[in-house]
């Protein structure tokens, strides 16, 4: 039996928790704790990992990791996407600069997005409309990458296997240029 | 060819047929890109006037072009198409959504159709994507959607995307059309005998390493038939 890992990172309150929820084979395992950071209106949040799973036919196990949504934690990060198979990115555009909280995770990140795939996610689009997905696409090849961006409810499960799909794709991009 | 989805909501049954009809004679068209479907994404919804304006905001949300279904006499107001249905203004319609949803310019007069770039189907020239597509563009369609996530890692040649999407090559080719003409595609000539040893080619990132060696693909296919997502 093998084991492998997605990551899930994004802001306080943009939904990892709740995306890993939706597609994982087990309750998740939550280490949320009462917020007492007073400058986030946030009763929970998550302070360590949070984690599901999928348990494949061959009993191999994806895990799927929400980091800490805090900047604080960022030590965390580097550690945590070691070896992971991708890395989802959810934004909250509610939240007072959204295209600021992208290029924190972007350049937290920077270094494993060389090689691992990425998606992005952005909540809460309907009643935040801006900035739009195409600022955010626009913002993205700016850093000189191309990572796909879509609109996510992460209540919904198709919208967060969209997400997963993405991750999929570019890894079968990479497999096409392996047995090349 | 079709790429584009077309549907209806709250039609009455013969109407919806006539629409379907429609759509279905124009498809005989190969440059016709329409396809009628009954569930979303929509890229374009005819809406009975009987909608409410808070159903009308949500199918907003779900296609890239509304239309309202009117009375005959009701003002020819914009967005609306009156009865009786009339073949020509459909296409009317679906023509100029598919400008906006392509970011087609139209053709300017004295230049023929046939003189606009096509996208050649060869191992030689091969694409990926300069940016992430509009979402107009896009629309959360999964096979777009996941075409464009193929052209993000590596240059790809049609056929390529085609076998690794398992897409009809036809459906591929039309979504790069619509990707070149949003001017977010980039092409690579390669010379034949480079490929398919193409190591010069573009790849925009590096490998992921947890997926080299043999069993990856079962990996993949693994975690997708788990998601009910089929697999490639």
């Amino acid at each position: 039996m093998r084991e492998y890992k997605i990551l899930f990172t994004g802001t306080v309150g943009a939904g990892k928790t709740t995306a890993i929820g939706r597609v994982s084979d087990v309750p998740p395992v939550m280490t949320d704790v009462r917020n007492s950071d007073t400058s986030i209106a946030k009763e929970r949040t998550t302070v360590g990992l949070d984690f599901g799973e999928l348990t494949l036919d061959n009993g191999d196990r994806v895990r799927m990791f929400g980091t800490p949504g805090q900047e604080r934690f960022a030590f965390l990060w580097k550690i945590l996407v070691r070896n992971a198979l991708g890395l989802v990115v959810l934004i909250d555009n509610s939240r007072p600069d959204p295209l600021a909280d992208l290029a924190l995770y972007m350049s937290g990140f920077s270094e494993a997005l060389r090689t691992i795939p990425c998606t992005v996610g952005v909540g809460r689009m309907e009643t935040h409309p801006v900035p739009s997905l195409d600022d955010y696409a626009q913002a993205i090849s700016g850093t000189g990458r191309v990572f796909p961006i879509l609109s996510v409810d992460v209540r919904n499960r198709s919208d967060v296997i969209l997400l997963l799909d993405t991750l999929l794709m570019q890894l079968e991009a990479d497999l096409g240029g392996e047995n090349e | 060819m079709s790429v584009l989805r077309m549907g209806v909501y709250g039609l009455p049954a013969a109407e919806a047929a006539v629409i379907r009809t429609i759509v279905q004679l124009y498809a005989s068209d190969l440059s016709f890109p329409w396809t009628f479907v009954t569930a979303p994404p929509y890229d374009a919804l005819l809406v009975d006037e009987s909608a409410t304006a808070a159903e009308r905001a949500g199918f907003a949300r779900m296609a890239g072009s509304l239309l309202t279904l009117t009375r005959r006499n009701s003002g020819g107001h914009a967005h609306t198409l009156e009865r009786p249905i009339r073949a020509d203004r459909l296409q009317q319609w679906l023509k100029s959504t598919e400008r906006t949803l392509l970011a087609v310019p139209p053709v300017p007069a004295g230049v023929p159709e046939q003189m606009v770039p096509k996208i050649e189907v060869s191992e030689s020239v091969r694409f990926t994507l300069r940016r992430w597509p509009s979402a107009l563009l896009l629309r959360n369609d999964p096979e777009k959607v996941r075409m464009a996530s193929l052209l993000v890692r590596r240059a790809l040649s049609a056929i390529e995307l085609s076998d690794l999407g398992e897409i009809p090559l036809s459906r591929c080719v039309t979504f790069l059309q619509m990707l070149r003409s949003a001017g977010v595609l980039e092409l690579h000539v390669v010379p034949s005998s480079a490929w398919p040893h193409a190591d010069h080619l573009p790849r925009t990132q590096g490998l992921s390493a947890p997926v080299r060696g043999a069993f990856a693909r079962s990996l993949i296919n693994g975690i997708r038939r788990h998601l009910g997502l089929g697999t490639p």
